[in-house]
C-alpha cells in the first residue's frame, strides 16, 4: 500500500466576467441571482472544497469608449454575497477579493474581522492592486498610484488591517495606532478579534513587486501559471521568495486558477472541449481578443480569414480598461500567433481558439485526477483554484466524478474536521495573538528590500 | 381587485411596526444579563432576533451601526443583514450605513446587493460619522477647526448636506442599469445592450463619480432610505432624499409639531412624489402584566448601577398598556412606530407574541405573513428607472404641462 499523496488544496471560483464564461448556453443561469451563489457554494461543500472564491473589478470593463458588452457584465458585491453565503454552508472557506487602492483599511478590516464572525472562521481577502484612473473616476480618491506605489500601499495596507484586528484580544479593545509612508491612522477597533486571528490573506498579481508582497504578507497566491515547467518554476520562485523573507515556504500556498472538461472518456472530453472553446471564442471574441494583444482596432478583419498582417501597437494609447493586463512581450505573442497559424492553416478565430483558450484539464475523471494529483506531488502547485464555464452548475461534474476519484487515492478529505476555521483546512498556522501594544510603525514593518519610492 | 381599487380609491393608509436593534437592547442594563459578552458578535445572535421579529409579522428591523467604537462593539450591520437575508423570507432590513467616511460607490453596491440576496427586502438608514474619533479611524481631519465642537449646529449641517450628495450618488447609481439591461442576445452575441447602462457622471462638492454601478439594479430599484433624528439637518436631509423619518419625540404633545416641521421642510424644498413617512420612535418593555414590566424594569435599572432613560417616549407595560401609546401615535398621523426594545433577549419574543396579537386584534396593525418586497410592504409604490422610456415619457408629459 502507498502512501497518501499530498493533500490537494481546491477552490471554486465563480464565474467571472470573461469569455470563459459561456452564457449563452442554456444551461447557464443568472450571475447575479443570489440563488446562483448559494447552488455553487454549496456544490462546492458538497465536494469538500476549502473555499469559494470571488473576483471583482471596480469598474464595468470598456473597449474604444464602449462598455464590453460581448461577455457577462456586472456582478454582486463581494463582501455582503459571502455574508449570504456564510448563512448557508457550514465548512467551505469564503475568499472575496477587495482593491486596496479604492478602499481604506480600519473600514476593510472591519468588513473582513465581520465576515469572519459571521462565518465562524471561514474568511479570506484576495488583495488586489488593480489600479488605474479609469477605475478611479468612481471614487473620492478618484487618482490612482503608479505601479510601485500600488504594493507599497497594499503592504502597509495589509499590516494595518493586522494592527486593527490585533488590537482587541483581551476582554476590552486596546487602543491601536498605524503609521506609514500611506497612513496614519489610530483609535480603537469595534470588533474583537476575529476567530481566526487574521482572516487568510490571498495575492492575486505576478509582477516581481506582487511575488515579494505575497512573499512577505499572503497565505497564497491566486495565479495564471498553472502547467507544467512554467508552473514549476513559478512555485519554486515564489517559495524561495518566502524563504528569503523567513517563513516556512510551506506557509504561502500557491493556487492556480484552471479550467476544466470531464467527459465519460478522454475522447468524450476532448470533444467537449473543442464545442465549448467555440462558444467561448465567438468571430467577435476573436477579434476583441486579438485587439486586445494589438491594441488596435481590428474590427475591419473578417474572423474567418488570415490574422492581421498590420504589426501590433502596444505602447499607443489603450484602447482597453478595466482589465488585468495578460502579457509581458506583445511582439513575440503575436510571432507565436503568427508562426502557429502559418504551420497549422488556421484562420484568424481557429488561431485564437487553438491558442488563447485551451482548458487546463480536459479528460476522464481518473486522467483529471491524475493531473491535479501530479501536478501537486511535482510541486507544480499546493492545490488548484478551478474556474468553471457554466453558472451555477459548472462545478457539479467535477464534484460528482472527480472528487471521489480524490478521496479514494487519500489526496481530498471525505468529511470536514468539526468546527474547523478556513486556516486549519488549508494547513494554515492561527497566527499567534499579539503581545504588548498594537502600535506599529511603517518604517519598521516593511523590510529592508522594499525601495519605497516617493 | 377591491371596489375601492376599482374606483382609483387609495386603499386607507395602513399602520406599520418595526423594531430598531441595537446590540443587547436600548437600556443599558441589558448588557448585563446575556450569558456572555461574545454573544453578539455571533450570527446566531442576530439570527434569534430577526427571526422573533419575522415570526411575530413585523415589518422591518433596523441595525444601528457606526464605524467607531459605541457602548460593547458591533459587527457591520450591512453584512449582518445580509447573512440574514439569506436566512429569512418576509422581514425587511433596514441596516446603517455611515455616508461620511465611505465611498458611495461601495455603498450603492453593497445594497443593491441585499435587495438581491432578500429578494427586494433592503433598505438604507442613512448615518453619519461626526467625532474625532471615527475621522482618526480613516487618517482625516474632520471636523475642521472652525467647526468643532463635534455636535456643533454648523459642522451637523456639513455632515447631513454630504449625506444627501451620497444618497444622490447611490441613488443615480441603482438606477444606471435598467431593468432590461441584460438581454443575452446569442444572435448578436451581446449579453448586455449597453444603451441600457448609463453613466451618472456626478460631480459634486465632496465626490465625483462616474458609473455605472458594477451591480445591476436592485430588485426593488430602489430600496427604501431613511434617516433618523429631529435635528434640522437630519429632517431637510430626509424631505429631500429618503423614504422615511424616525424620530424620538421628547414629549408626546410635541410629536404632533415635529410632524408639522416635516411638512413644512417637505414643501420649502419642493419635495416630489409621495411625503416622507414618519415613524415615531418608541422605547418598550412588554410583559403580560403592568406589575411584572415594572419588575423587570427595575431589574435592568439595577444592573445598570443608575436610572436610564430614552431621549424619545418610554413605555413599559403590558401589551395593552404599549397598544394604548402606538394607537396615539397613530391618530397623530405617523406612518408607524419602531419600537426600540429595552431588553431583546425578552422584548423581542414579547413583542412578537403579545403586542402583535394585541395590536390585531384592536386592528391597528395586521402583521406581515407572506414574502413581499419591502416598498410594497410599506405602500410607497412603484420606483421607475429615471432612464427608462416611460418614465422620460413621463416627465417630458410633465414639462408640456407645465410650459
Ligand atoms: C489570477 C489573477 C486574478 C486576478 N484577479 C483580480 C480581480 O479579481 N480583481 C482585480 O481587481 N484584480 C485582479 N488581478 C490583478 C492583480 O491584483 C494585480 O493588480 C495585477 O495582476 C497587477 O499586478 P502585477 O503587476 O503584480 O501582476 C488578478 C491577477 C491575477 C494574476
Amino acid at each position: 500500500m502507498s502512501a497518501s499523496p499530498r493533500q490537494v488544496i481546491l477552490g471554486a471560483h465563480f464565474p467571472g466576467v470573461n469569455n470563459t464564461t459561456v452564457w449563452s448556453d442554456p444551461a447557464s443561469g443568472s450571475h447575479i441571482a443570489f440563488d446562483s451563489f448559494r447552488r455553487f457554494a454549496q456544490a462546492a461543500e458538497r465536494g469538500r472544497f476549502d473555499f469559494l472564491f470571488l473576483a471583482e473589478g471596480l469598474r464595468l470593463r470598456e473597449q474604444k469608449g464602449q462598455i464590453h458588452d460581448l461577455d457577462v457584465v456586472g456582478r454582486p458585491d463581494t463582501l455582503p454575497v459571502l455574508a449570504g453565503l456564510a448563512a448557508v454552508t457550514e465548512h467551505l472557506g469564503l475568499a472575496g477579493t477587495i482593491n486596496a487602492t479604492y478602499n481604506e483599511p480600519y473600514e476593510v478590516a472591519r468588513q473582513f474581522a465581520s465576515l469572519d464572525h459571521l462565518s465562524a472562521g471561514r474568511a479570506a481577502w484576495n488583495v488586489v492592486t488593480s489600479s488605474d484612473a479609469f477605475t478611479g473616476e468612481n471614487f473620492r480618491r478618484g487618482g490612482y498610484l503608479p505601479h510601485d506605489q500600488r504594493y507599497v500601499r497594499a503592504e502597509e495596507f495589509v499590516r494595518a488591517a493586522k494592527t486593527i484586528w490585533d488590537s482587541w484580544s483581551g476582554e476590552e479593545p486596546d487602543p491601536f495606532e498605524y503609521r506609514s509612508t500611506q497612513f496614519s491612522i489610530e483609535g480603537r477597533f469595534n470588533l474583537p478579534r476575529p476567530p481566526q486571528g487574521h482572516p487568510v490573506i490571498f495575492q492575486a498579481g505576478d509582477s516581481a513587486e506582487g511575488r515579494d508582497f505575497a512573499a512577505r504578507n499572503a497565505d497564497a497566491i491566486f495565479t495564471r501559471h498553472s502547467a507544467g515547467e512554467e508552473g514549476r518554476r513559478f512555485y519554486a520562485d515564489v517559495k524561495a521568495r518566502a524563504e528569503r523573507y523567513g517563513r516556512d515556504p510551506d506557509s504561502l500556498k500557491v493556487l492556480p486558477g484552471i479550467s476544466f472538461i470531464i467527459g465519460d472518456t478522454d475522447q468524450e472530453a476532448e470533444e467537449i472541449a473543442a464545442e465549448v472553446r467555440a462558444q467561448q471564442v465567438s468571430g467577435q471574441t476573436a477579434i476583441l481578443i486579438l485587439e486586445r494583444l494589438w491594441n488596435r482596432d481590428l474590427s475591419g478583419y473578417d474572423p474567418e480569414g488570415p490574422l492581421p498582417e498590420i504589426d501590433p501597437d502596444p505602447d499607443g494609447p489603450q484602447l482597453f480598461a478595466g482589465r488585468t493586463r495578460q502579457h509581458d512581450d506583445v511582439h513575440a505573442e503575436v510571432a507565436t500567433l503568427r508562426r502557429i497559424s502559418a504551420e497549422q492553416g488556421l484562420n484568424l478565430r481557429q488561431t485564437v481558439i487553438a491558442t488563447q483558450a485551451r482548458q487546463s484539464l480536459i479528460g476522464s475523471p481518473a486522467t483529471v485526477a491524475q493531473q491535479i494529483i501530479e501536478a501537486v506531488k511535482t510541486r507544480v502547485s499546493d492545490g488548484f483554484i478551478l474556474v468553471p464555464h457554466i453558472t451555477p452548475a459548472g462545478l457539479d461534474p467535477f464534484v460528482d466524478k472527480v472528487v471521489p476519484l480524490l478521496q479514494e487515492r487519500g489526496a481530498l478529505r471525505s468529511e470536514y474536521p468539526q468546527g474547523a476555521l478556513l486556516r486549519d483546512l488549508l494547513g494554515l498556522g492561527v497566527p499567534g495573538s499579539p503581545c504588548g501594544g498594537g502600535a506599529e510603525t511603517g518604517a519598521q514593518a516593511l523590510s529592508p528590500q522594499v525601495s519605497l519610492s516617493h | 381587485m377591491s371596489a375601492a381599487q376599482a374606483e382609483g380609491i387609495p386603499p386607507a393608509q395602513t399602520f406599520h411596526l418595526g423594531i430598531g436593534l441595537q446590540d443587547t437592547g436600548w437600556h443599558p442594563g441589558s448588557w448585563f444579563r446575556i450569558p456572555g459578552a461574545q454573544e453578539i458578535f455571533t450570527s446566531q445572535y442576530w439570527a434569534d432576533l430577526a427571526l422573533a421579529a419575522e415570526a411575530g409579522g413585523l415589518d422591518f428591523v433596523t441595525f444601528e451601526d457606526s464605524l467607531g467604537l459605541q457602548r460593547h462593539g458591533q459587527l457591520d450591520a450591512s453584512l449582518v443583514a445580509s447573512w440574514l437575508g439569506a436566512r429569512t423570507s418576509k422581514i425587511g432590513l433596514i441596516p446603517t450605513l455611515t455616508t461620511t467616511h465611505t465611498e458611495p460607490f461601495h455603498v450603492s453596491k453593497n445594497l443593491a446587493t441585499l435587495d438581491h440576496i432578500s429578494a427586494g427586502r433592503a433598505g438604507w438608514q442613512v448615518e453619519v460619522s461626526r467625532t474625532e474619533a471615527e475621522s482618526r479611524l480613516f487618517g482625516r481631519d474632520r471636523p475642521p477647526a472652525e467647526l468643532l465642537p463635534e455636535d456643533s449646529e454648523p459642522w451637523l449641517a456639513e455632515l447631513y448636506a454630504e449625506s444627501e450628495q451620497a444618497v444622490e450618488v447611490v441613488r443615480r447609481l441603482w438606477d444606471s442599469w435598467e431593468d432590461d439591461a441584460e438581454i443575452r442576445d446569442a444572435a448578436t452575441g451581446r449579453f448586455v445592450d449597453r444603451e441600457k447602462l448609463h453613466y451618472i457622471d456626478y460631480q459634486g462638492s465632496r465626490f465625483s463619480v462616474k458609473g455605472p454601478s458594477i451591480t445591476p439594479r436592485p430588485p426593488q430599484g430602489q430600496p427604501v432610505v431613511s434617516y433618523q433624528g429631529t435635528s434640522e439637518p437630519v429632517i431637510k436631509a430626509a424631505a429631500t432624499s429618503a423614504d422615511l423619518l424616525f424620530v424620538e419625540a421628547p414629549q408626546r404633545s410635541l410629536a404632533g409639531e415635529l410632524l408639522k416641521t416635516v411638512r413644512e421642510t417637505e414643501r420649502i424644498f419642493g419635495r416630489s412624489g409621495a411625503p416622507l413617512q414618519v415613524y415615531a420612535d418608541l422605547t418598550v418593555l412588554v410583559e403580560d402584566s403592568d406589575e411584572n414590566a415594572q419588575f423587570r424594569w427595575a431589574g435592568l435599572e439595577e444592573a445598570n448601577g443608575s436610572d436610564w432613560s430614552p431621549a424619545g417616549e418610554l413605555v413599559a407595560g403590558s401589551a395593552a398598556a404599549v397598544a394604548d401609546v402606538v394607537a396615539i401615535y397613530q391618530d397623530l398621523g405617523f406612518a408607524g412606530v419602531r419600537l426600540k426594545p429595552a431588553e431583546h433577549a425578552r422584548d423581542l419574543s414579547s413583542i412578537a407574541e403579545l403586542l402583535v396579537p394585541e395590536l390585531a386584534r384592536r386592528e391597528i396593525f395586521t402583521p406581515v405573513d407572506e414574502p413581499q418586497q419591502l416598498r410594497r410592504r410599506l405602500g410607497l409604490g412603484e420606483a421607475p428607472n429615471r432612464h427608462s422610456a416611460e418614465q422620460k415619457h413621463h416627465d417630458a408629459a410633465l414639462v408640456g404641462d407645465a410650459a
